[in-house]
């Protein structure tokens, strides 16, 4: 029986099936010379890990984490830190990630429930949010900060991994054929999968767009943060980033955090809400019809607001412009975005789907900053000076934070407003 | 095409060369003289170095084998008239050379212009006094310190900042007559020599921090204020050991993602301060047990770690310098590695890069072989690997042919051991992995030797699968034990040491394990003849990167990837390079 030791891919593995067979029975222990038993499998407790991609490419390892299977849109993060943030971000929901960077856990992961000043979580949300990571190698965490290793913690959140795969072909995989949807699957090395039995796992989930995530990621009811006196801004919250909300609260702003579907009040608690914040979140905009309509009705039009990440797309499509999905998204914290006025930054992003630049005419929105390496839509601006929308995330966490200006001029708007 | 395109540039390279240096002002100048000629400028060359590649006889321009002092740089700026002079691509020589003639009011005087930073911008990184200012301006903190000249004024600055002192010397390069001062006799010793290495009799008594970690990032900034890390670096041996003589990992390990951008963005806010065009290299130390950080110094000119940074994500570093200082905007300016993206992109890589230094202190007698912070290396080594032990083991094997990365077992004594931990040589990878093979455990290995854990762990897998595969001996070497170690770099001798398989010939003790051992079905065929698996193409940084690229860097690679090895179209030469630069060879 031709059991596989190591992560092979399908082709070679077919190829080499029947050589392996043969040695494993004769070959290389008779070129010794020696009766020595067949070296043992990896006893019971080893897990394995598997990824089966809908077309069919199938990625091996080790397993960590929980031992389960979750479905997911396969995507890439080429940020070479900031592990923890990435997996707390709410726009991963829905999907299984895999790291280019091939070390992975090296600083460990901060204790449970670690809260800032605010009461906020540390990190970007209270738990993982991928359905599944998928690593080159881990590593021996050692750091002060670090209260458990990133195995534990995706044990204990129930979350499967596999380490030892080949990245950097599943990269190339997805970056030639476009984001597919897979299946990953952590079990016993002893009970391997079938195939067809992971297939069906995947035929059987529904696709990407079609989910629900707000249900998830979404706050069921409206809650006051930060000091009690100056200007609030509302945050519609379709699982905005921790960091996002920790930008307005250092810079004096009281967050109002309302769910993705609530209409946007113009008073909360005898004080003006002065200023409209909407953030990132995972899934396809043109689904959260809510909140486009929402963002369409003239008291809410009439505010200072800030789009970031999805928050941009549903702005836009607020405004008539549309929305398209990417091949493989923008997922970094090396993005450049040009200005209109010849200045160029680094970017953290996480999207997979865009604003399509051309549809912005007539829409009263003028295009702000685009991505010179594809030409796409990164920012715009509303003529009347009220709305800002970055596709980019200038809080980083993970990722630089030179952007960070965009957050001082809306706070500027919202303070001239209250 | 900016307006101010100039016509005539002159270009001070960095002499001959010297202990300390890797030849890494060939590659800077050459690269600028790539810039210039692209751009039709005129390049008239100051260096007497004949071994390099930049006083090669010019398609346009001139070269002038002359010294790199004011006496003769200043004629030759008064004869040929530039438009622009460049003085950040012959290191600490041409700087030094630059603001002399700056401070001889010779440049006022003719007018002559400097290309990239500004004379105020290397004045302020190369003052102590103004350094201190330009920091305190950008909101970095740097280290509590007192400029003095004079011995009296050295030891009552030693008693304000209580022992140990860290004596550093203005205006020298690779920290020549700094060191550490424990000891009221020591300090004398330091400071004097110090005193009198330096340019301005000036040094610099500072905190000692030497059990920080010590972490460079290499900034690029334009005209414009566009700016951008291309690369951070950390520093195994920490603060003890000057970078130059560091084993040196990119991108950082050990770095959370508030530590990495907290000293990123302090980089770019002292790369403004500054006001530097083109290219500068940062250098921090950070407390390995908080948040505490200190700018430690900028180096407003390309550097040692620029060629590393350069080699080591394919970004072109010294060439982007010199177009930002004709006048260029990042965004303007192509990456030619990939061809695809602009220069405004920040290389994000799917592989580490290691870079071990080459001493050759064996060939000096009575020579101090204790390393600290005066560089006594001449050259340097790179590898490549998806881990840690992958890309060092590969570093050593690159550095000496000879050489693995688990040294034979020794009968040196635990004491002896210890020693060469506590105070680090040449030898301290040795000595970690010795340490570690006599059972030391990793905490304490980390303790003495002043490497943090993570880099001792990893070391540690190493000695674990070595010593799996001893055991195991031929007979119960498993596919999987195989695989694991080719993924920790171990090359193909190596595991046959391991084995005990002694084969005088190393193809034939090659293919024996190969035979033995079926490499063939779950490993790239072995083809090299002495160090591991065949090389593959890859384009570096490129899995990576988003946008595609040419591939551009055949490297080799070991162990785990499933890929077949790109075949090449058609048969080309292939040119042997000569290993790093050693003391009685020239580059």
């Amino acid at each position: 029986m031709a059991r596989r030791v190591s992560p092979v891919g399908p082709e070679r593995r077919r190829s080499c099936a029947g050589q392996r067979q043969a040695l494993r029975a004769e070959g290389f222990l008779v070129s010794f010379g020696l009766s020595a038993p067949v070296p043992k499998r990896p006893g019971k407790e080893a897990l394995r890990g598997t990824l089966l991609l809908e077309d069919g490419t199938r990625f091996e390892g080790e397993g960590l984490g929980a031992p389960t299977r979750h479905v997911g849109e396969v995507v890439f993060t080429t940020g070479m830190v900031g592990y923890p943030e990435s997996l707390t971000d709410p726009s991963f929901r829905g999907q299984i990630l895999s790291f280019t960077y091939p070390l992975i856990g090296n600083y460990g992961v901060p204790r449970a429930r670690a809260r800032d000043g605010w009461g906020l979580p540390v990190l970007e949300s209270d738990e993982i949010q991928v359905r599944g990571v998928v690593m080159r190698g881990t590593t021996t965490p050692n750091h002060w900060s670090s209260g458990r290793s990133l195995e534990e913690w995706l044990t204990e959140e129930g979350v499967p991994g596999v380490r030892g795969v080949d990245t950097r072909q599943l990269t190339q995989h997805l970056r030639s054929g476009g984001v597919l949807r897979g299946v990953l699957h952590v079990g016993s090395a002893d009970d391997l999968p079938s195939e067809e039995d992971l297939r069906r796992s995947i035929a059987n989930a529904p696709g990407y767009a079609d989910e629900n995530y707000m249900a998830e990621v979404a706050p069921k009811r409206p809650r006051l943060l930060g000091p009690p006196k100056g200007p609030i801004v509302a945050v519609l919250d379709c699982g905005v980033k921790a960091s996002i909300l920790r930008a307005l609260l250092d810079r004096g702003m009281s967050v109002l955090r309302l769910p993705f579907d609530q209409t946007v009040p113009n008073r909360w608690d005898g004080r003006r809400v002065a200023g409209l914040l909407v953030g990132n979140g995972p899934g396809d905009p043109a689904e959260l019809a809510v909140t486009v309509e929402e963002l369409k009705r003239p008291s809410t039009r009439s505010m200072p607001t800030l789009g970031i990440c999805l928050g941009h797309q549903l702005l836009a499509l607020a405004r008539g412009a549309s929305t398209f999905k990417l091949k493989y998204g923008h997922r970094g914290q090396n993005k450049t975005i040009c200005f209109a006025d010849g200045r160029a930054y680094i970017v953290s992003e996480n999207h997979g789907y865009a604003v399509d630049p051309r549809s912005l005419r007539g829409t009263g929105l003028d295009l702000w900053a685009t991505n010179p390496d594809d030409g796409t839509l990164e920012g715009f601006r509303d003529r009347s000076g009220r709305v800002l929308a970055l596709q980019g995330h200038p809080e980083g966490h993970p990722g630089p934070q030179e952007a960070g200006f965009v957050f001082d001029q809306f706070v500027g708007k919202v303070k001239r407003r209250a | 095409m900016t307006p101010s395109m100039p016509s005539k540039v002159v270009l001070l390279g960095s002499g001959a060369l010297k202990i300390g240096e890797a030849g890494e002002f060939d590659y800077s100048g050459s690269q600028c003289l790539k810039a210039l000629d692209e751009e039709g400028v005129y390049a008239v060359v100051v260096n007497p170095n004949i071994a390099t590649l930049q006083t090669d006889p010019p398609k346009r321009g001139r070269v002038y084998f002359q010294p790199l002092t004011p006496e003769f740089v200043a004629p030759i700026l008064e004869s040929e008239r530039p438009d622009g002079l460049m003085l950040s691509f012959g290191g600490q020589t041409a700087l030094n050379c630059g603001v002399q003639l700056a401070d001889q009011g010779f440049l006022r005087r003719t007018a002559t212009k400097v290309l990239g930073t500004p004379l105020a911008g290397i004045r302020a990184t190369e003052d102590r006094a103004k350094f201190v200012q330009a920091m305190a301006r950008a909101r970095v903190p740097t280290l509590p310190s007192r400029a003095v000249y004079s011995l009296e004024e050295a030891s009552a600055a030693a008693k304000a900042l209580g022992f140990p002192v860290m004596v550093r010397v203005a205006f020298t390069l690779g920290g020549r007559g700094g060191g550490v001062a424990r000891t009221p006799e020591e300090l004398r010793e330091v400071v004097m020599r110090g005193i009198r290495a330096s340019p301005v009799g000036q040094v610099l008594l500072e905190r000692y921090v030497g059990e920080f970690k010590q972490l460079e990032y290499e900034v690029v900034r334009d005209a414009r204020g566009n700016a951008l890390t291309v690369c951070n670096m950390e520093n195994v041996l920490g603060m003890r050991v000057h970078t130059g003589d560091n084993i040196v990992i990119a991108p950082s390990q050990t770095l959370t993602d508030y530590e990495y951008q907290m000293l990123r963005q302090a980089a770019l806010r002292a790369a403004e301060v500054c006001g530097i065009v083109g290219e500068c290299n940062i250098q921090f130390c950070l407390d390995p047990t908080s948040e505490e950080y200190y700018a430690i110094e900028v180096n407003a000119r390309l550097s040692r770690s620029s060629a590393l940074a350069s080699k080591a994500t394919g970004y072109p570093l010294a060439y982007v310098a010199a177009k930002l200082a004709l006048g260029y905007t990042l965004p303007e300016l192509k990456n030619r590695i990939t061809g695809v993206t602009t220069a405004a992109f920040e290389p994000a890589l799917d592989y580490v890069v290691v870079k071990l230094p080459r001493w050759d202190l064996d060939k000096f007698e009575r020579a101090d072989r204790r390393l600290g912070p005066a560089m006594k290396s001449v050259g340097e080594v790179m590898g490549i690997g998806a881990s840690f032990p992958e890309a060092i083991e590969k570093a050593v094997r690159m550095g000496d042919p000879r050489a693995d990365l688990v040294p034979p077992e020794t009968l040196r004594s635990r004491e002896d051991i210890v020693a060469g931990l506590v105070s680090p040589t040449p030898d301290i990878l040795v000595r970690v992995l010795e340490a570690l093979r006599a059972g030391i455990p990793a905490e304490e290995v980390s303790r003495l030797a002043v490497i943090d854990r993570w880099f001792v762990d990893a070391l540690g897998e190493v000695v674990v699968a070595h010593r799996a595969i001893a055991d195991a001996g031929g007979s119960g070497l498993s596919p999987s034990l195989l695989r694991r170690a080719k993924g920790l770099g171990l090359s193909d001798r190596a595991i046959a040491r391991a084995l005990r398989i002694l084969v005088a010939e190393p193809t034939a003790r090659q293919d024996g394990i190969r035979v033995r051992f079926e490499l063939r079905p779950d490993l790239p065929p072995v083809g090299d003849v002495r160090h591991g698996p065949s090389p593959v193409q890859v384009s570096l940084a490129e899995g990576a990167l988003v946008w595609p690229g040419p591939p551009c860097y055949r490297l080799r690679r070991t162990g785990e990837s499933r890929k077949p090895r790109a075949r090449p179209p058609r048969r080309r030469p292939i040119a042997l390079g000569q290993r790093p630069k050693g003391t009685g060879r020239g580059p």
